[in-house]
């Protein structure tokens, strides 16, 4: 575990030093005590002081926050006003050049590594313009005389309005020009995909057609009848997508040196500065709550049919009272809070516990859910040390068999199949992208494949996955410009590297072709244990309801509520563990949630379909009715979300790399050679870091597209 | 009123080209009630669709002639078709919770059709009563919304207060500002020329307590007044014609009675053609004057509803009025009997 004090332990800290600090943050007192106590402080505003903004952290939070919240409003503007009018425009050309098009620039918009686009707008700007790239503003205008103004909102464009200075707004509005983009690119990609598929939806629906009978023109029935239908689903990603601005900004606002929340998150992080890594959790935490909020008022007034209040159910009354009473006892006293919590943990426990085991004792039959969780611990076992591959080979061998022995009947049901197979290739060569995508992927893979052949190890290299300094002390500058195809000297002797090298002689190629190993081990791993998880979890939670699912459901929200790549960070922060195991780990215990939430919301739809009434009256046993209804139901999800994540966890993990989490220096991973590339950038390097992140971005826009595509293979709505 | 010449519609799937109509002929005279009859995918709905070129994006004329009061508008520009479409013919659909907007109010939906081809009666009328054209109170978000706003404003403005960032507040104080003002300017608006004349819709087709209605929303309606509504808004824009596409299958037996009773009257009242397209030999019985049979994509006889049944001609139309179902007897099957015009 790291050391909780480490943000105040320096290296002149005696041994007395340290047991006085312990003291009086009460590192020494046992768990529950310093979570009351924790909670107490909370309730008090008393958040503890933050070594890194040397401040108390609610001053540093209020500060910051309007830095983050200044830079996430403009780029969620940019990206609403830009996403929504394409989304439409996509929708009314489907299937033209302009509707894919705007497909590709969209999810190019997902793949592409927000580090990556933030370095190479930032290099660009650095090398063609006299831009400021970095702070938020020019602080010798703004804080010193003769120019300074006042700065009463901190928000800063707010305020040059306010003291009417042209000079002061385009200062702020130049520093914030291009994280603001680099945030809007990313989210409005998400918008553009949701509202053309909201759109397709709705314009295919009947008062479309009854609004064309009326005699409105295409133009009106679209912005009139379509647009504000379609409008409805969008918003909930809207409010999400707010949140998950906030969020985006950790990269962003680390690499344009954005004095934001962002920003300290990541110091924090770095240098365990424990107060402002638990404020800015909880402050997350808050945000998401205060998004879902605004999103259900939006919902009440774009849906008639939606109805606010009225709708909290007895278990969440008991839970928000007992909360409230909870707070209310610790701002008294400390002891008193502890047995009260432990108290109702206990009757917690004891009460899910018990309805668990009487619900199998009154239903025996319903034991086969234990097994499977035991079956989804196993193979997650096997995942995770590695036995897997040895599984698939096996059972591989043993279908195979059933095959041969089936010939007969396999061959007469044969035709359907390859029907079904002819339409999908059909409907992959109408669509070009998916085409691409396929190509993408299946030239990353066998670059993975054929590591060795296409990359060798030189002889002084144990493992091939660390890569090799080439350092020479003498030279100023250790970086080699890329030489191509021309890297043999006259002399036949190699002289340079292909894609260039960075500052400490690593060979950027070498890099890549090897980095593509750790990106697929990563991303299979996580992918494959995340879905079993999600699955076993999802389909029984959604299906059977009730107690376990509410105790489910609150563990994910725990977990949704805290943005992804800063959970991931605290947990490889918290466990003093930079290897490139533990990193699997926390993306695995990041990730399960989201696909958790949605297979029980399949499960949850399904289970209330008239089929599955029938299958009900027919006798069919719950087991029965997951395995064969329920599941089969969602496959098409779970492979489109399975194969989208395959780039998504790519670049969570580049993105970790980047900001230094995961392995050590030389291990082959493409976000640690960005970040490297972001060190030579100023200098005048930019092969360093672009090949390595253009091959992230490859590899998610692969997986995105392919995934897109399936999905439009497998829906049969799509077919006409 | 409306003549069809020869129509052919195909529809390009991937399984290939699918011939949804080979050749339909068809005369609709004035105020008369025209019955089109048929199974499932016989083309009855294609027909109408094709006639006011309202096909989805894959279906496409591939010949024929249509003739609307003696003009040919087979051929005819989009801003023609728009004129014809609710201000010389007017639809109303099988399900008519899913063919009204969700999210937009009766008044709404009505006004607009309105608008398009009353616009002249709008403005007489504005101008003879003295009263707004078309603003008019507007139909106020509930109050449990409005409360609901109130609450949140309260207490993100505590918060900033808290904090000690009054500025932050401010927004949430104009939010509160707007609102009230807004109730405030229109707390006694008089209703405009169109509120009156989409009242007056609403009360041609029966609906009780009209101002009511065309406040609401189609899911607060009941099946049997939303199909009213459809109605009301399909004769909105004084259209001469009137096409229903089954308007009566989504509905039960006695508001069926009901919704064809007042296409018979409005019928009668305005002297108006109707198409009435449904698989219902009995509603034909009631309703029709005329009735046509089609049989894939083809119109395989037509005659008087008297004739029909009395007297019929071929041997699908038969097995037809055979298999309408019959106390006591046994329900039959319409047989396949092959391309049209083999018997």
């Amino acid at each position: 575990m790291g050391d909780p004090l480490a943000a105040y332990v320096t290296e002149r800290t005696t041994d007395e030093q340290y047991d006085m600090l312990a003291e009086k943050h009460g590192v020494n007192e046992p768990l529950p005590v310093r979570y009351v106590a924790y909670l107490r402080s909370i309730i008090t505003f008393d958040w503890g002081y933050s070594q890194i903004a040397m401040d108390d952290v609610s001053d540093a939070l209020r500060d910051k926050f309007a830095a983050t919240l200044e830079l996430s409003i403009l780029a969620f503007i940019v990206a609403v006003a830009t996403a929504v009018p394409l989304g439409i425009f996509s929708s009314i050309r489907q299937n033209r050049w302009e509707d894919h098009g705007i497909r590709l620039f969209a999810l190019m918009g997902s793949a592409i590594p927000i580090f990556w686009l933030a370095l190479f707008l930032q290099f660009i700007a650095a090398t063609y313009t006299d831009w400021e790239i970095s702070q938020r503003v020019d602080a010798k205008l703004w804080y010193t005389e003769p120019t300074q103004i006042d700065t009463p909102t901190n928000f800063l464009l707010i305020d040059a309005i306010a003291a009417g200075s042209w000079i002061h707004f385009k200062d702020a509005l130049q520093h914030m020009i291009l994280p603001a983009t680099v945030l809007a690119y990313g989210s409005m990609a998400t918008i553009i995909r949701l509202m053309r598929g909201n759109m397709l939806d709705v314009l295919g629906q009947d008062y479309i057609r009854t609004a064309k009978s009326k005699g409105l023109t295409e133009r009106q029935v679209t912005y009139k009848h379509g647009a504000p239908n379609a409008m409805i689903p969008t918003t909930t990603i809207l409010g999400m997508g707010f949140a998950g601005l906030i969020n985006g900004s950790v990269l962003t606002e680390t690499i344009f040196t954005w004095p934001g929340l962002g920003s300290w998150a990541i110091t924090a992080m770095r240098s365990m500065d424990i107060s402002a890594i638990l404020a800015y959790t909880l402050f997350s935490a808050f945000l998401y709550i205060i998004a879902n909020l605004i999103v259900d008022i939006l919902y009440a007034f774009l849906d008639p049919r939606v109805e606010l209040g009225g709708h909290l159910s007895v278990p969440e009354i008991a839970i928000v009272s007992v909360s409230i009473l909870m707070l209310i006892i610790t701002y008294f006293s400390i002891s008193i809070a502890v047995w009260f919590g432990t108290f109702i943990l206990l009757a917690f426990i004891i009460l899910t516990v018990y309805s668990i085991v009487s619900r199998f004792v009154k239903n025996p039959d319903d034991m086969w859910v234990l097994f499977l969780f035991l079956g989804t611990l196993f193979i997650v076992w096997s995942i995770l040390s590695g036995y897997f591959m040895s599984i698939i080979y096996i059972s591989s061998i043993i279908y195979g068999l059933y095959l041969v022995y089936n010939r007969e009947d396999i061959s007469k049901n044969l035709g359907p199949k390859l029907d079904e197979f002819k339409r999908a290739a059909y409907q992959v060569k109408k669509n070009p992208l998916t085409i691409l995508g396929l190509f993408l992927v299946i030239s990353l893979l066998s670059i993975a494949l054929f590591a060795p052949w296409l990359a060798p190890p030189s002889e002084t290299q144990r493992d091939p996955m660390r890569m090799e300094e080439h350092f020479e002390f003498n030279q100023q500058r250790n970086f080699q410009p890329p030489c191509y195809f021309s890297c043999t000297a006259e002399s036949g002797e190699v002289d340079g590297y292909i894609l260039g090298s960075t500052d400490r002689g690593y060979d950027i190629y070498y890099g890549i072709v090897w980095g593509s190993r750790t990106s697929l081990d990563v991303a299979v791993k996580v992918v494959f244990t995340g879905t079993f998880i999600a699955v076993a979890i999802g389909a029984v939670s959604g299906y059977y309801g009730g107690r376990v699912d509410d105790v489910i459901m609150r563990i994910t929200d725990v977990f949704i509520a805290i943005p992804g790549l800063v959970l991931a960070l605290a947990i490889i922060a918290v466990t003093d563990d930079n290897s490139i195991e533990m990193l699997m780990y926390a993306l695995i215990i990041v990730w399960w949630p989201g696909f958790t939430r949605i297979i029980r919301a399949e499960a949850l739809r399904i289970r209330n379909l008239p089929y599955i009434e029938a299958a009900k009256a027919a006798g069919a046993s719950d087991f029965r009715i997951i395995f064969m209804h329920i599941i089969p139901n969602c496959i098409t999800s779970i492979i489109v979300i399975a194969t989208m994540d395959m780039g998504g966890i790519v670049l969570s993990l580049a993105a970790l790399g980047f900001l230094g989490f995961g392995g050590g220096p030389d291990l082959a991973e493409w976000g640690k050679l960005v970040s490297f590339g972001q060190d030579d950038m100023l200098l005048g390097s930019w092969w360093g870091f672009f090949f390595p992140g253009l091959a992230v971005a490859l590899w998610a826009l692969g997986f995105y597209l392919l995934g897109d595509g399936i999905r439009d293979i497998l829906d049969p709505k799509q077919r006409n | 009123m409306l003549e069809i010449e020869d129509l052919k519609t195909n529809f390009n799937t991937y399984d290939g080209v699918v011939k949804a109509l080979n050749g339909v002929n068809l005369t609709i005279k004035d105020g008369e009630i025209f019955g089109l009859v048929g199974e499932t995918g016989s083309g009855k709905s294609v027909t109408c669709y094709s006639a006011l070129k309202l096909l989805p994006k894959t279906g496409e004329v591939v010949g024929g002639k249509i003739v609307l009061n003696g003009e040919d508008i087979t051929h005819a520009s989009e801003s023609r078709l728009r004129q014809i479409r609710g201000g010389e013919i007017g639809i109303i659909f099988q399900d008519p919770l899913s063919a009204l907007n969700p999210v937009m109010t009766v008044n709404e939906q009505i006004g607009e059709i309105l608008v398009l081809h009353q616009d002249e009666e709008i403005k007489k009328l504005a101008s003879e009563k003295e009263i707004p054209t078309y603003k008019s109170k507007k139909f106020q978000a509930s109050p449990g919304v409005e409360f609901t706003i109130l609450a949140f404003c309260i207490s993100f403005i505590s918060l900033f207060v808290m904090l000690g960032q009054f500025t932050f507040s401010l927004p949430f104080l104009f939010l509160i500002g707007m609102m009230f003002l807004r109730n405030y300017l229109q707390r006694d608006l008089p209703q405009s020329a169109l509120d009156l004349m989409v009242i007056d819709a609403l009360s041609r087709v029966k609906l009780p307590n009209p101002e009511q209605i065309a406040s609401s929303y189609p899911h607060e309606l009941s099946g049997g007044m939303q199909q009213r509504v459809m109605i009301a808004m399909a004769l909105a824009g004084k259209a001469k014609m009137l096409i229903a596409d089954e308007p009566t299958t989504a509905l039960d037996v006695t508001i069926q009675a009901q919704i064809l009773q007042l296409i018979k009257d409005i019928q009668r009242e305005e002297n108006m053609s109707v198409l009435l397209i449904t698989h219902d030999l009995g509603v034909v019985a009631e309703t029709c004057e005329k009735v046509a049979v089609m049989y894939k994509g083809k119109i395989i006889e037509e005659a008087s509803v008297n004739q029909i049944f009395k007297n019929p001609q071929h041997e699908y139309t038969k097995a037809l009025i055979e298999a309408i179902p019959k106390g006591g007897k046994e329900r039959l099957k319409v047989p396949d009997i092959g391309e049209p015009g083999a018997i």
